[in-house]
């Protein structure tokens, strides 16, 4: 089915090579690469839209489809730029938002429902993964950064509200206490006491909201999406900067130069089938 | 939540062997309170200034509504380290959601959003409480003001008998739905979760079964990508395509379907009117305070007016939820306050006879009690602005009670031969 | 060791050793537990007031063990990784050098797995905690662990995956790995970011909203352990094990084990 043997052939590694290579893999990936972005894309991400994607009553129409995929689509960006360049791996931003998700699950169990009492329901995560997959295929079909930006950010951010819908459309039903009209959302965000976020932190809804017509979700979703594109572009950039890889040497006299290691089997043993394997392009 | 029980038993233990372990010397009373004594001063004395705070139904079992109330008045002397109560919330300060709070009314009026308060008067607030969580709470109201944060009024104790398992809150809700708090949209949630969540996976591990790192690294730098773009690739990236945009699509309809009829979040603003101001026969000003830090006394000149007709007696002076009596206002305190916060004998006056209707005088008082230390008030010293805010109540004869808030700077005394 | 050990025609012992980063990961979860479990036993029976002699005991007693034992652990594991370094580098077999890659990933995972506590797990605990209690101290139940916990515990694995590259990896004990140095001291300089946070807090920022601009500063340190796991210290250790590859299995010339002396520029300007 795969062309895993024709793969294993070029790189030229004997059976035990490979099998090196695989235990690399497995060191590698779970281990450092995903628990590094739980680590730390789930830090960027409570610290830049964290509160609306923690409460129930922050899922506004205005702001959290747009502080949502902008912050999201960052990791998935520079996460896609290492492993597309380096590998053709086209996992990126699937695997920064499977990492995140990992992150999240287990507080909301052991954080918010276990030491601080508050129900799942009411600390539900929103989904960034359908999105993500389709930024992902975009980059494997189009091949190309540019196009994925373009295409591929539009979706992962126009996606994301029509997404989650079907997680939190319940929580606008309307319900009236005590004469007042309030969402459900709200009422849970009333119910379960929050000392260190009284109701006027919420950042919903504000502005002047002359929206024309009232489809402020889809003004905040177009917006979203040209900025999560915007955002993509720079973190591509950023993805490139994070792979810089030189060192730098000092001797005896302290001169420093940079220096770089050298990938030998890219200039070794290929270089005299190179040209025919890749059309004569080499 | 029996698992989870079950659990928090044995950690219980595990962790009390691994505590014994680590720090010998441990003292496990346990001590229940809310920490609003770390918070200075200034903050407790000079904004919100609590009277009347009642924790009804000291033991509520799980299920049953109860209710926190109280006043507050807010202090004219409000510091300028403080933001004004442009935006203020009527909060609870508890130990978790023990309790659900299924209403809260400010002067009759809902609060179910932030809104102004005035600096100078004085409101109602009338929490209703759902038993959620069993065990004995410190809970608090709590006065929260946007960019200057929490400020925790009296902790009473509540406690919640009965087992959280029994636990419902079922609301109706304008479309005759029945949701219940606790469970509500959970299980679709998770259900969405755990989809998308197994399509990632699928993804991602598609391409985690094949040598992943070093060999296509190899492969790239020597020779190119044709070789690593697998045509499978490209295939199952096209299934999971239109798969991902159809279950979005259609999961889109089916939820409109299924709640055709939705608000917005509600973000206004709560408009509260203040309490009327009563008519107050009687004036208080301070007009000279210092503060014995020896002796842990506060003590006051205060020049007070009896423009009524009947004599009015004073009886206690509080500040920061605590309470210092004379024997004629001990006598008037609700015996359900919490001991903690009264000094009963903690007030005396050079002159404790009744204020004669016309009479103008002045009187030395002292309150003083441990409580200054124990609730550290005493850091007033510390504050950049040494002044103090509070309420003097009073009776008349025919026992209708009076307010007067007072505020004065307060000047400290060292030693006693300074005195 | 008898090669072919297991029927495979070779033996991975030789250049694979699995124990110590399972024996350290082991360790790092247990001492995760042990703290989760503390603040849930620990937390509202004595964790809700910092005036109190028992959150001083207990709480406070925490802490001094937090302090101490991490100060312990730094210097065990600094102390032992110098005392022990290879001094004879430059013979070095590439095998035995394959063996230290993986060894070295190791101490990358432990020291990973405690930017997980910190930047993760302890974050957003502290996020659900500072819901629950009045904030009124620097040290509390949540803090405790996070930031006097976590944070020592993977700088010390930060510091230590960097002096066991110095000290046994030929490429680290000649040149300074720019993005290892990132990915090493921008998650390093998340500890000191802490003064920032609670003058922050002090000050300015009485309640606790997650996104505002006072946390930023934890935001982009973290990004710089991207310089490690998806960036240039990554890239560093795929080729140059493609490169040992090469040498083990291709008979490639062991000069492409020594790729700098040959770009050090002799004009370079002296520097600090």
């Amino acid at each position: 089915m795969f062309r895993t043997d024709e793969i294993i052939k070029a790189s030229k590694l004997p059976p035990e090579g490979v099998a090196m290579s695989r235990k690399i893999d497995y060191i590698y990936f779970i281990p450092i690469l995903f628990v590094t972005i739980v680590g730390t894309f789930h830090m960027h991400t409570a610290l830049l839209c964290g509160d609306w994607d923690f409460w129930l009553d922050w899922k506004d129409r205005q702001w959290w489809p747009i502080v949502t995929p902008v912050t999201l689509i960052t990791f998935c960006a520079a996460i896609q730029y290492y492993n597309w360049v380096n590998y053709r791996q086209p996992f990126g931003a699937t695997l920064c938002i499977l990492a995140l998700g990992a992150g999240k699950w287990i507080a909301v169990y052991t954080s918010w429902w276990w030491w601080s009492n508050y129900p799942p329901n009411f600390v539900m995560p929103a989904t960034a993964i359908p999105g993500a997959l389709v930024l992902d295929i975009t980059l494997l079909l189009t091949r190309n950064w540019t196009l994925t930006a373009v295409i591929g950010a539009w979706m992962f951010a126009a996606l994301f509200y029509p997404s989650n819908w079907p997680i939190f459309a319940y929580s606008h039903t309307p319900l009236v206490v005590d004469g007042a009209l309030l969402s459900w959302a709200d009422y849970m965000g009333f119910m379960y006491v929050r000392t260190g976020t009284p109701e006027y932190i919420r950042m919903i809804e504000v502005g002047s909201l002359r929206t024309f017509g009232g489809h402020s979700t889809m003004i905040s979703a177009f917006f979203s999406a040209f900025a999560s594109s915007l955002t993509y572009i720079l973190w591509w950039q950023f993805g490139k900067f994070f792979c810089t890889s030189y060192f730098y040497i000092t001797d005896d006299r302290q001169r420093t130069t940079k220096v770089y290691d050298v990938f030998a089997y890219a200039t070794l043993g290929p270089q005299a089938d190179k040209a025919k394997l890749s059309g004569g392009k080499a | 939540m029996t698992a989870k029980h079950v659990f928090k038993l044995w950690m219980i233990r595990l962790c009390g062997v691994a505590t014994l372990a680590v720090t010998p010397a441990l003292d496990i009373t346990p001590a229940f309170a809310h920490g609003e004594r770390s918070q200075e001063p200034f903050l407790r004395m000079r904004t919100v200034n609590w009277y009347d705070t009642e924790w009804v139904g000291k033991s509520t079992k799980i299920n049953d509504v109860t209710e926190l109330r109280g006043k507050f008045h807010l202090s004219e002397d409000w510091p300028r380290a403080v933001v004004k109560p442009t935006r203020t919330f009527i909060n609870v300060g508890s130990p978790s959601s023990v309790f659900v709070r299924l209403s809260s009314k400010v002067n009759g009026t809902p609060m179910f959003v932030s809104g102004p308060m005035e600096i100078g008067r004085d409101y109602e607030y009338v929490v209703k409480l759902k038993a959620r969580l069993p065990g004995h709470h410190h809970i608090h109201p709590m006065f929260a003001v946007k960019e200057a944060g929490p400020i925790a009024g009296p902790g009473g104790w509540m406690d919640i008998t009965g087992r959280y398992e029994d636990f419902t809150n079922p609301i109706k809700t304008l479309t005759n739905e029945t949701f219940d708090s606790e469970t509500m949209g959970s299980m679709t949630g998770i259900g969405w979760h755990i989809w998308w969540i197994a399509l990632g996976i699928f993804w991602v591990g598609f391409f985690a079964i094949r040598p992943m790192y070093l060999i296509r690294a190899r492969v790239l730098a020597a020779y190119g990508d044709e070789i690593l773009l697998d045509p499978i690739d490209r295939k199952v990236g096209v299934a999971v395509l239109v798969l991902t945009l159809t279950v979005v699509v259609v999961g889109y309809m089916a939820a409109e379907a299924k709640h055709p009829i939705s608000v917005p979040l509600q973000a206004g603003e709560a408009k509260i009117k203040p309490m009327p101001i009563k008519p107050n026969p009687l004036t208080v000003d301070v007009i000279h305070a210092e503060y014995d830090v020896p002796g842990r006394a506060l003590r006051m000149t205060l020049h007070a007016t009896n423009n009524g007709t009947q004599p009015v007696t004073i009886g206690e002076f509080t500040t920061a939820g605590i309470r210092f009596t004379n024997k004629f206002g001990a006598s008037r305190v609700d015996p359900n306050y919490p001991a903690e916060l009264v000094a009963s004998a903690g007030l005396t006056m050079d002159n404790e006879a009744p204020i004669q209707p016309g009479q103008t005088v002045d009187i030395k008082v002292e309150s003083k009690d441990v409580l200054w230390e124990v609730q550290r008030l005493v850091d007033i010293l510390h504050d950049p602005d040494q002044r103090f805010a509070g309420l003097f109540l009073s009776w008349t004869d025919s026992g209708e009670r009076l307010i007067n808030p007072v505020w004065a700077p307060v000047l400290p005394v060292f030693t006693r031969l300074g005195a | 060791m008898a090669a072919d050990s297991s029927g495979r025609g070779y033996d991975i012992s030789q250049w694979y050793d699995s124990k110590p980063v399972k024996l350290g990961w082991l360790g790092m979860l247990g001492i995760g537990v042990f703290w989760v479990l503390y603040q849930r036993t620990f937390g509202y029976s004595h964790g809700l007031d910092s005036m109190t002699p028992e959150f001083d005991s207990v709480w406070m007693g925490l802490w001094r063990f937090n302090i101490l034992a991490n100060a312990v652990f730094f210097a065990v594991s600094i102390g032992w990784i110098w005392v022990t370094r290879d001094r004879n580098l430059t013979n070095l077999d590439p095998k035995l050098e394959l063996k230290r890659y993986f060894y070295w990933m190791g101490w990358l995972v432990c020291y990973i797995w405690g930017v997980y506590y910190a930047g993760s797990y302890t974050l957003e605990q502290d996020a659900a905690w500072h819901q629950v209690i009045i904030r009124d101290t620097s040290f509390t139940a949540s803090h405790i662990v996070a930031f006097y916990g976590t944070f020592p515990l993977y700088i010390t694995c930060g510091v230590s995956s960097y002096l066991y590259a110095q000290t046994r990896l030929p490429l680290y004990s000649q040149a300074t790995s720019f993005p290892l140095v990132a990915a090493v001291v921008g998650p390093m300089f998340i500890l000191p970011n802490v003064g920032l946070n609670e003058w922050g807090h002090a000050f300015w920022f009485v309640d606790e909203l997650f996104a505002a601009p006072l946390h930023w500063g934890f935001v982009t340190l973290g990004w710089c352990g991207l310089f490690g796991a998806a960036g240039g210290v990554a890239a560093q250790i795929v080729s140059r094990m493609s490169n040992l590859a090469d040498v083990i299995w291709n008979n490639a010339p062991k000069a492409i084990l020594d790729p700098f002396p040959s770009q050090v520029n002799p004009n370079a300007k002296a520097g600090y």
